[in-house]
């Protein structure tokens, strides 16, 4: 990786996107909010604070796109273990097709040539 | 993130209590608060982080929890609070009854005692305004006894002594009769809503909830009846100084 991709992504691009990729990030399965956050580091999304995940994970409960389920810890505290249902997944496809079409309109916007695309 | 072990014990208890508070502040049930520390602490661990640096401040934190809680309508701790303070604030008036009815006198009232009693009663009402400000500022519940203390010596240094000086001339009996029968009602209005509500004790979501043992709902109950249970104490007390006398 470039030093350019390791500086943090401006905060509105994570929080833009922020949703989509905690979703994503539980189609493998239940996960937990260290391991979600540690999948973002790892794939270069930039380091996500356990104050901001949390509050959004507790949304998606609420709007029934995910479900809780407690495990206890082989040493120290249990785990709150988070699963996408039915709803989370649909929402997830439904979210993921129009991100995609949004970066690819915004891809092509930036790199359109500067006579076109804006009134003159 | 480091993985560091954090020796810094007593400010994570500390910022986990005032996290406690705040999610109580925003009507958590103590199931839900006790989900919320253990989430919390279960990030930490794992990151080792400290919660400021991982969750920001106790309040920030709670509020952005609240705000994407399911809303409930479960009764709230300024419901309980209200309770209470109307309990004394009628207890008040059965006490300053008591030696007027005790003495065959009759109740007399001054503008001064009708400020404090009006002063008084826009305090409790305005109470769920600064009732969580209090709470977080710890230091102003000191203005409690000052207000109160000075709520109840004013009417006493200026109390009538004559009819003529008084504002308001009451008789005795029924302001006692009629303070007592309001203890008695609060009391059995706060009975119901302890009996009707859940011990909503803060559980770990990993432990079951604890059975609330009957000694210790007796205790609950009993805390309803703390001020008719103390007029009857004054009542009794009041009897004995006039029968020596």
């Amino acid at each position: 990786m470039s030093s350019f991709i390791e500086e943090p992504w401006p905060g509105d691009w994570n929080r833009a996107s922020l949703g989509l990729c905690a979703l994503q990030a539980l189609t493998g399965g239940p996960s937990y909010g260290y391991a979600i956050i540690t999948a973002f580091e790892d794939a270069g999304l930039g380091t996500i604070k356990g104050g901001t995940l949390y509050p959004l994970l507790t949304r998606f409960e609420t709007a029934g796109w995910v479900e809780v389920e407690w495990r206890a810890g082989e040493s120290g505290p249990g785990r709150k273990y988070f699963a996408l249902t039915a709803a989370g997944r649909t929402e997830l496809d439904r979210q993921r097709k129009q991100w995609h079409t949004f970066t690819t309109r915004t891809t092509a916007f930036l790199a359109t040539a500067p006579d076109r695309g804006v009134l003159q | 993130m480091s993985k560091e072990v954090t020796t810094n014990a007593v400010p994570r208890k500390k910022w986990l209590d005032e996290l406690t508070l705040e999610l109580r502040l925003n009507d958590f049930s103590g199931t839900a608060v006790g989900d919320a520390l253990a989430t919390v602490e279960e990030f930490l661990a794992d990151s080792g982080q400290e919660p400021l640096e991982a969750f920001g401040t106790p309040r920030e934190y709670a509020s952005e929890l609240a705000a994407e809680s399911p809303k409930k309508a479960k009764e709230s701790l300024r419901g309980i609070v209200m309770l209470g303070v109307t309990s004394l604030v009628v207890f008040l008036l059965f006490s300053s009854a008591l030696t007027p009815w005790s003495q065959g006198e009759q109740l007399l009232i001054g503008g001064v005692q009708m400020a404090c009693t009006g002063l008084a009663a826009v305090l409790i009402l305005l109470l769920p305004l600064y009732l969580s400000f209090m709470v977080r500022n710890f230091w102003t519940l000191l203005t409690i006894p000052l207000v109160g203390g000075a709520l109840g010596i004013l009417p006493a240094i200026f109390a009538p002594k004559v009819a003529t000086d008084a504002l308001l001339v009451l008789s005795a009996g029924p302001v006692l009769l009629t303070t007592a029968t309001l203890l008695i009602a609060l009391s059995v209005v706060g009975t119901v809503m302890t009996l009707r509500t859940d011990t909503d004790s803060i559980t770990s979501p990993l432990e079951p909830a604890p059975a609330m043992t009957v000694k210790a709902r007796y205790f609950e109950i009993l805390t309803q009846w703390l001020f008719p249970v103390l007029a009857v104490l004054l009542f009794g007390f009041t009897a004995l100084i006039q029968s020596l006398a």
